[in-house]
């Protein structure tokens, strides 16, 4: 059995971003010390996958589509011992790039089970799961935190908006996978961090996974990006507790409309 | 050119007008090309007589009637758009709308944007979509070339809106669809679910009092409830506090929780990790409570108190309590 698992690179979204500003001409972000590595929910995918792996066996490919330095995101995969990694050059937006990884599935004869983040912490689209699940013709299974093999099936428990829930799928399926406390990536040593810096990757060039479909060109186009202004006033109250409660009482029957006219 | 706004059964009341304020901000900004706005009330949700009042031109109800299984509504609305060929579909960003619409545009051939929370007027005259990108610290706007765009709206980004109201008649129309017998490759097995809660949900609160990690314990959310109540408000927590098991995840705000926007959001012992800003953010006031006066919640605040919850809290319960006696 082989699990893909489509990981991609991003800006870090835990590291400190309070000069965070967009450049006009190019849209794309600068920081300064800005880091990138595989983005959160696709790494807690991978996690569920080698969990999976460690109860049923079988294979786990990570899978990403983006520049050549993307690499990186696939020796972390490879750290955290994933068996296989693929990097396919050159990426679309959006359904352009589920478009490619689903022929990147196919160009290794398919998987059965492909697994993706909830949504990117950049685009927050959250558009590459169900589209890939589209484009292979397969059912999509949304907000996985654990998967479990049954005979002939398997049961993947899910997130929703309230709760929890407990889906039977069979094989092959699509699914997009969210954080929970069973799932908290792994954090590779440094001998297979180490070991990582020399596997070897397959690479796949775009075009030639994707010669001329029509899925493989972006069909949106980005006119501007920028950061709102906030028209926060960050007022504190001082004082000692009283004072900064009589204060607080004050704003917050301010905000209320019906106090607000008297 | 048409606008084509997909209802399910949950888009009734709040979430139905927040869907008719996308289309008609969307109408807007196309400076009248989209001059038609269409409805499919794809579970029979609508009465024809809230359709009318918001201005609907044309509602679609399906034959057969819908079953609820999700693979055959998908399959419904793809073949509903084939008929109606709208040049836009607006689906509600709910985690249903963020499954389908994404494999819509896929079998429409059409372009996708996923949580438009507002439009633009291009140089050319046509409509661009803005979204939020990197959890709400940016906006992009986007501008489609394909001949169908699907999008889904970001809950809360359209329910403060005024809509003038137009006076139309509507018309009613039946669409005869085919639906596939479900193949079941996906059966539920078990649901578990959080206990009822009484008060108004964070959805529809306009006042939100939100509990982390800060409050120590289960216990710590009882003065917030009072707080709440006090204010007619709902309980909001962060995800370290549902992690904890002190309240449900029904409750939770953010990047994997419910997006608000209420009124008032009272942020009390949550530290302001970039995933619970990407839920609350757009409140219209933000009160943040933190006894760490570095805590990046302050940064979002518009009134920050440095304080311990267990003194401050009881204090301004008291203080609330007397203004309205
Ligand atoms: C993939 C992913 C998705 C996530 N999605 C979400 C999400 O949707 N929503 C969400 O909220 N989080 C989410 N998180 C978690 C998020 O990163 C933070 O861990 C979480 O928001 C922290 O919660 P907190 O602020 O309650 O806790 P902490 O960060 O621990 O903050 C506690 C705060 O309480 C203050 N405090 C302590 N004692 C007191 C006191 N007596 N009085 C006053 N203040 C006090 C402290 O100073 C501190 O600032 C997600 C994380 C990941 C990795």
């Amino acid at each position: 059995m082989r699990i893909f698992v489509c990981v991609k690179q991003a800006l870090d979204w835990n590291a400190s971003t309070k000069d965070f500003r967009i450049d006009a001409a190019t849209h794309k972000v600068s920081v300064s010390f800005a880091r990138y590595r595989i983005d959160q929910f696709d790494e807690i995918a991978l996690e569920v996958a080698l969990q999976c792996r460690t109860k049923h066996g079988g294979q786990v490919s990570a899978l990403t589509a983006g520049p050549a330095d993307a690499d990186d995101v696939l020796r972390h995969a490879f750290a955290m011992k994933a068996d296989q990694a693929t990097l396919i050059e050159g990426a679309g937006d959006g359904i352009a790039t589920a478009a490619l990884l689903a022929a990147a599935v196919r160009h290794y004869g398919g998987g059965a089970i492909v697994l993706c983040g909830r949504t990117s912490s950049d685009n927050g689209s959250g558009q590459t799961g169900p589209a890939l699940a589209e484009i292979l013709g397969l059912p999509f299974v949304a907000n996985v935190v654990q998967i479990d093999g049954e005979e002939n099936a398997w049961l993947c428990r899910c997130e929703t908006a309230d709760g929890y829930e407990t889906l039977k799928v069979t094989t092959p399926f699509v699914a997009s996978v969210t954080n929970a406390a069973t799932n908290i990536p792994r954090v590779p040593t440094m001998k297979d961090v180490m070991q990582a810096h020399r596997a070897k990757l397959e690479v796949l060039a775009a075009a030639t996974l994707c010669p001329d479909s029509a899925t493989c060109t972006p069909m949106t186009r980005v006119l501007r990006r920028y950061v709102p202004v906030t028209a926060r006033t960050g007022q504190r109250i001082d004082g000692a507790p009283a004072q900064q409660a009589k204060a607080l009482a004050e704003y917050i029957r301010q905000c209320l409309p019906a106090h607000g006219e008297s | 050119m048409k606008l084509l706004v997909v209802a399910t059964a949950l888009d009734v009341g709040g979430r139905f007008d927040e869907l008719m304020n996308a289309a008609f901000a969307a109408h807007a900004a196309s400076r009248g090309q989209a001059a038609e706005i269409h409805l499919l009330d794809a579970e029979g949700a609508v009465t024809d007589i809230a359709a009318q009042a918001a201005g609907v031109q044309r509602v679609y109800r399906f034959n057969p009637a819908m079953v609820n299984n999700s693979d055959a509504l998908l399959d419904a609305v793809a073949q509903a758009c084939a008929q109606i060929k709208p040049s836009c579909v607006m689906w509600m960003g709910d985690v249903a709308g963020h499954q389908h619409a994404p494999r819509l545009a896929v079998r429409a051939k059409a372009a996708y944007v996923s949580g438009c929370c507002g439009f633009e007027t291009t140089a050319s005259g046509g409509l661009a979509f803005v979204r939020p990108i990197y959890g709400g610290k940016a906006l992009e706007v986007l501008e489609s070339n394909a001949a169908m765009t699907v999008l889904t709206v970001k809950p809360k980004s359209f329910s403060n809106q005024e809509r003038q109201p137009v006076a139309t008649q509507t018309v009613v129309e039946v669409l005869n669809v085919v639906i596939q017998p479900s193949s079941a490759a996906i059966t539920r097995v078990s649901v578990d679910k959080p206990e009822e809660q009484t008060g108004p949900t964070l959805e529809d609160a306009q006042v939100i009092v939100s509990g982390g990690r800060g409050l120590g314990s289960a216990e710590g959310f009882g003065a917030l409830r009072e707080l709440a109540a006090q204010l007619n408000g709902a309980v909001g927590a962060s995800r370290a506090a549902v992690d904890a098991g002190w309240i449900s995840a029904k409750s939770q705000v953010g990047q994997t929780g419910t997006t608000v926007a209420p009124n008032l959001y009272i942020a009390i012992g949550i530290s302001g990790a970039v995933q619970h800003l990407a839920g609350m953010s757009s409140a219209r006031h933000i009160v943040a409570i933190n006894k760490d006066d570095e805590a990046p919640i302050f940064g979002v605040a518009d009134v920050g108190v440095v304080a311990d919850y267990r003194e401050i809290v009881p204090a301004l319960l008291a203080e609330l309590a007397e203004r309205s006696a």
